[in-house]
């Protein structure tokens, strides 16, 4: 079993007083020979455990390193952090502070994530550390994804661990998700490489904010990805989440363009995304790019984190906007987040008969044989097995 | 993103209410540019100042933990500066004019009126009246637009007390006597608030978004430092013309001050019960001080005083016929379409309509919504399935209309519901008649009713929001629970929700929830935290389980949500085990002598806003800390003692909410008793010498306070609600008298002790601090009682450093 970094025995507080009066002495001479040399906490010469990893994507460039993951574009010099909180300047250096310690560690169900057309029914040993590289004013996730790894309670479980701990669950993936896999890329791609070693399957489950090198290399170890696409707009993209939407409709075409089976969450906040037009132009757009067959889901709003005072989304706004995607020329249209009224039911795209049926996350009957359709045989796009 | 526009216009309107200032004559324009020189100073050091940290951050490579934030209030700090800067630039623009054109300056006269002493002592009432009432009616607003945590109340009464001491200061300079423009002015000024707090709102908010603590302090100082410097240079201003001019001591004048204020806060007590919305009030009260202004200052003849009589009822029926408030939600509430506003004594109920759903908001948080399966399922049926038959049971407070389908599900006998504002419970409910054969409802305090209440309960299930305030924080002690536990016995079951299930839980989270669970721990023998979309406790004596699906399934109880389509038992259990394994036993139980769960709910809002904590901190020091140093070492008793007074107000308010629950009236009446006492204290003229009552009015605060902090728990524990109401209402009462003879006393003779308004001033600054620092720090760190007791230590080093002593 894993153990959390968080807990101390007698020997680590003997190790932290040492620590601390050492990095006492090094303060104190630090101030003696200002400005000539500064030895303050963080740039002691042993390696701290917080560097774990040489991050993947970087750059020196005459204004330091460049992260080049995403397109915030962090140019960092010696000891500064980068927007998304996970990636550090060390010793000329950037280094990610997520490898190996994820601070939420769940089972979910795959329909959670969600994921209708990925292996329905099974279970995913779901993983994340802190850091994201958005801001999103209503996000789900906010004590997690506003900090940085140094400062949540973390457990320890390095790639080979995760994967152990996938198998001994008895779940058939593992899932990057909750607070932003692009933030902690290397133990991401590492825990991917060998999780499709051992046989499990790796799900994305992100904001989609990425460069294009980075996710051609990250898509060469994924099977699925569910990407959030907030808006389709810059300006509501930018006030919203403090992010742009081009990166991400770029990111779509490359998950597409690179065989990994994609899913799209549409979060329907009201007063910021809802206007019906840009739905439709979003779903215009998606239908456009050869994301006919790519499973949308309308997923329902509520009041979360700074945007409290927002009602939930009226159901009746999510089915019309299930019907824009539809009149679109999208074939899979979810509404989800909303027990009672949900539109679950995957059918198919030929002869509009149900092919699997859910309530729920269960799924009540599944029909879909060879991936395709027991009623007229075509075929039902998907992971089924 | 920063805050280029909002920052640049508050700062433009900020520096058009202070330039109207200078030229109505309230301050010389040396005063006026020397307020935007501090401002230009202030800005100037914490732009440069943290523009240096970067600079070291950069050079040095110094790791500084909150450099984003420093980087932010650079930013904002600089755009403030540059805005400041161009007034500046303006001021000096006029000296090389002036080179060219030659101009004399203008001394304007100072004017006078001539006034009777009964004309004056109304006016006093007046603007007591109107100063109290427009304080009750705005702080409502702010603690609803705010989230409604104490420390906003205490950074209200704080920006209050602070406005109103800087306008006392500047009274004191100020050549102005023109009483008719004065209190012209001072009926104006509400509207000026009024209008900087709908426009701060939609400035620095996103549609949706609940203002950070440290954005709410920034947006309650703006808005109500026009109304407070007025109100507090217009008191100074009337009782000099009082005392100089018509001989009425300066105590007299505070005592008609409060009585306008006790008649504000009964008036306002009435009419917000049920009678009129906070705006509409508002605006009546600003239109009738408007008319009082007209007709006694401005027009002399019967003729036009009955027209402008008329012209001010008309408006008052206008405002009384229209509903106003629906305009004003709408502006708060920007994004949705609010219907209808309504004000109890309780809350702001608001109904609005969005995509065709129906939403109602209670103090500006939703409060219920359509298509609700999950919230309401899950508030039921984690205890109700827990139970072997369910037939009594008890539900306090939430959407009883929508709780009432789920619980039906069970073959109850008996539902009793606990609401305390009636306004709340829905019409339909109340006609439904089958409904109303096993449901009861009763409109009471939740705590006060458990505890009279002889019924067992099979299972109870608390519906109110998270500990969030001193108010909603007895439901989530120690003792509340055990008040549960005499009523549901050793096979009850007893369900609350701290706060919202999470993937993980901050180490703020962590306090908070395990203050919570170490309080029912301490109760009950079992607890079984359930990770829904809520975090829910689910407690008992009797075994508990987390197979819900299996319990569902057993008891054959159809849900949308709860149940096998949508979770799992075994997750369900894992997650229980998650929580539990981050529980912290060592941390103290959130009891009534130290409602810790409250602070720890703040500690968690606040790290939503991470970069905002150094800052807020920093501005709450600024706001209430310094104005101490201009306290002059002669006032420091009257500091002291007025800090140890608004202290002791929150004490004993919440003392009464839990030894009687919490009560609309009743927390009129506690506050009605200290105005009450401030106004006997200081309208007495006790034969004594002055020297010698400067002596003994301490001592007997310093031991009244302490013999208050040893019979505390004989307060909160009185069994008769009647006898503690009365203990209560003499308890405030007393030091109220008190620290208003010591006002008098102080203000009496000139040269011995000090000039009224820098007594006033002390005793407003001293106000704000007492009430921030016991509601914010004293409590949480150091419980009720020891707070109590440390009150008197508060007024024993004023004693000793403040008092005049012979050379």
């Amino acid at each position: 079993m894993f153990f959390k970094t968080g807990e101390m025995n007698i020997s680590n507080c003997d190790e932290a007083k040492r620590e601390f009066l050492k990095k006492c002495f090094a303060f104190s001479a630090g101030l003696v020979f200002l400005p000539s040399r500064v030895s303050l906490p963080g740039t002691s010469d042993d390696i701290p455990d917080i560097y774990k990893k040489v991050a993947l994507f970087q750059d020196e460039t005459a204004r330091g390193i460049m992260c080049r993951i995403c397109p915030n574009e962090c140019v960092l010099k010696e000891g500064e952090i980068s927007k998304c909180n996970n990636r550090k300047v060390y010793k000329s250096k950037l280094y990610t502070m997520a490898f190996g310690n994820p601070c939420a560690v769940n089972i979910d169900p795959v329909e959670k994530k969600p994921l209708y057309h990925f292996l329905p029914g099974s279970r995913a040993f779901s993983i994340a550390t802190a850091g994201c590289n958005l801001v999103c004013l209503n996000c789900q996730n906010w004590s997690i994804s506003q900090t940085s790894p140094d400062k949540t309670r973390n457990y320890e479980l390095q790639p080979e661990q995760a994967v152990d701990e996938c198998i001994k669950s008895k779940c058939s993936s593992i899932a990057y998700t909750y607070s932003e896999p692009i933030t902690f890329y290397e133990y991401t791609f590492e825990t991917a490489t060998l999780a499709r070693k051992a046989g499990i399957k790796n799900i994305f489950k992100s904001n989609g904010y990425i460069y294009e090198e980075p996710l051609r290399k990250l898509c060469t170890v994924l099977d699925a990805a569910n990407i959030d696409l907030k808006a389709f707009s810059e300006s509501t993209y930018l006030k919203l989440s403090g992010g742009k939407l081009q990166p991400v409709l770029n990111g779509l075409k490359v998950f597409k363009e690179m065989g990994i089976w994609l899913e799209i969450t549409n979060l329907v906040v009201p007063s910021w995304t809802d206007n019906l037009d840009e739905i439709k132009k979003m779903c215009g757009w998606l239908a456009a790019n050869g994301f006919a067959n790519t499973p949308l889901h309308f997923s329902r709003f509520y009041p979360l984190y700074k945007l409290d005072q927002l009602p939930p989304t009226p159901v009746d706004l999510l089915m019309k906007a299930a019907e824009i995607a539809s009149g679109e020329g999208l074939k899979y249209i979810y509404v989800g987040n909303v027990p009672g009224n949900e539109t679950a039911d995957t059918k198919c795209p030929s002869c509009g008969k149900i092919v699997l049926k859910r309530e729920g996350y269960r799924i009540l009957f599944n029909n879909i044989s060879d991936g395709k359709c027991p009623s007229c045989g075509k075929k039902v796009d998907g992971v089924w097995n | 993103m920063y805050h280029v526009i909002s920052t640049g216009v508050t700062t433009t309107i900020l520096y058009l209410i202070s330039y109207f200032f200078y030229r109505t004559g309230f301050y010389s324009l040396n005063d006026h540019r020397k307020f935007w020189n501090i401002i230009l100073t202030l800005t100037f050091l914490l732009a440069g100042s943290a523009g240096l940290f970067l600079a070291l951050q950069i050079t040095y490579k110094w790791n500084i933990p909150f450099i984003k934030s420093v980087l932010k209030w650079h930013v904002e700090c600089g755009i403030g500066l540059a805005f400041t800067g161009i007034f500046h630039f303006i001021w000096h623009l006029s000296y090389f004019t002036r080179i060219f054109v030659k101009s004399e300056d203008i001394v304007k006269p100072v004017e006078t009126t001539s006034r009777t002493a009964g004309q004056n002592k109304i006016n006093l009432v007046i603007i007591g009246f109107a100063s109290s009432a427009v304080q009750l009616l705005l702080i409502r607003e702010i603690m609803n637009i705010a989230g409604g945590y104490e420390m906003i109340a205490g950074t209200f009464l704080g920006s209050w007390l602070i406005g109103s001491a800087a306008g006392a200061v500047i009274a004191r300079r100020s050549k102005l006597m023109d009483i008719r423009k004065i209190n012209t002015i001072f009926a104006i000024s509400p509207l000026v608030s009024l209008f900087l707090l709908l426009t701060l709102d939609r400035l620095f908010l996103n549609i949706g978004e609940t203002p950070s603590f440290f954005l709410s302090v920034i947006m309650t100082l703006i808005a109500l430092f026009p109304f407070c410097f007025v109100s507090g240079f217009t008191f100074i201003k009337l009782i000099n013309y009082s005392e100089n001019g018509l001989n009425l001591h300066v105590g007299k004048s505070f005592s008609l001050e409060t009585t306008g204020g006790i008649i504000a806060g009964i008036v306002v007590s009435i009419l917000t019960d049920g009678l009129l919305n906070t705006y509409q009030l508002l605006l009546l009260i600003i239109i009738l001080n408007l008319g009082y202004v007209l007709i006694s200052f401005y027009y002399r003849r019967k003729k036009e005083k009955i027209i402008t009589g008329v012209a001010v009822v008309f408006l008052a029926i206008i405002t009384m016929i229209l509903n106003p408030d629906i305009f004003f939600r709408q502006q708060l509430l920007h994004g949705i379409n609010v219907r209808n506003s309504r004000d109890t004594p309780y809350g702001n109920i608001t109904t609005s309509v969005y995509g065709g759903e129906k939403n109602i908001y209670y103090n500006q948080r939703l409060q219920s919504y359509s298509n609700d399966e999950i919230e309401r399922e899950e508030n039921i049926h984690y205890a109700m399935l827990q139970h072997n038959n369910p037939e009594n049971v008890l539900v306090i407070s939430g959407d009883i209309m929508s709780q009432m389908k789920e619980i039906l599900k069970y073959k109850v006998k008996r539902v009793v519901y606990v609401e305390r504002d009636p306004a709340l419970i829905n019409s339909e409910l109340r006609r439904d008649e089958s409904l109303l054969k096993i449901l009861t409802i009763i409109n009471n305090d939740a705590f006060s009713y458990i505890k009279n209440t002889k019924e067992n309960f099979d299972v109870v299930m608390l519906l109110l929001p998270p500990p969030s305030t001193l108010l909603l924080n007895r439901f989530y002690a120690t003792e509340f629970f055990r008040e549960v536990k005499d009523r549901i016995g050793s096979k009850g079951i007893f369900i609350c929700s701290p706060g919202s299930g999470e993937n993980y839980y901050s180490k703020e989270s962590v306090v908070l929830y395990s203050s919570i669970y170490n309080s029912l721990h301490a109760v009950f023998r079992n607890i079984r935290p359930v990770v829904g979309n809520k975090l829910y406790f689910v407690s008992s004596d009797a075994e508990l389980s987390s197979s819900f699906c299996s319990l569902s399934d057993i008891k054959g109880i159809k849900n949308i949500y709860v149940n096998s389509d949508y979770l799992s038992d075994d997750l369900m259990e894992k997650k229980s085990a998650d929580v539990i394994a981050v529980i912290d036993p060592g941390v103290k139980q959130n009891t009534f002598g130290f409602p810790v769960a409250c602070f720890h709910y703040q500690s968690y809002n606040l790290s939503k806003n991470l970069n905002e904590k150094v800052p807020s901190v920093i501005l709450l020091i600024l706001i209430f800390v310094i104005p101490l140093f201009s306290v002059r070492r002669k006032n420091l008793i009257m500091f002291s003692s007025a800090a140890a007074l608004s202290g002791f107000e929150i004490i004993i308010l919440f003392v009464l909410q839990t030894a009687i629950g919490y009560m609309y009236l009743l927390t009129g009446m506690i506050i009605a008793s200290l105005m009450t006492g401030l106004a006997v204290g200081s309208g007495l003229n006790l034969k004594r010498s002055e020297t010698a009552l400067m002596r003994i009015i301490p001592l007997s605060l310093i031991t009244f306070y302490i013999t208050t902090g040893f019979i505390f728990n004989m307060l909160a524990r009185a069994n008769s609600s009647w006898f503690s109401l009365t203990l209560l209402l003499l308890f405030i009462f007393i030091p109220a008298a008190l620290t208003g003879q010591l006002f008098c006393i102080m203000t009496k003779r000139k040269g011995t002790y000090s000039d009224p308004s820098s007594v006033y001033s002390a005793d407003l600054a001293g106000s704000a601090l007492g009430f921030v620092i016991v509601s914010g720090l004293a409590i949480p760190a150091l419980g009720i009682r020891i707070t109590i007791i440390l009150l008197s230590t508060l007024i024993f080093a004023a004693l000793l450093f403040g008092t005049v002593t012979n050379k």
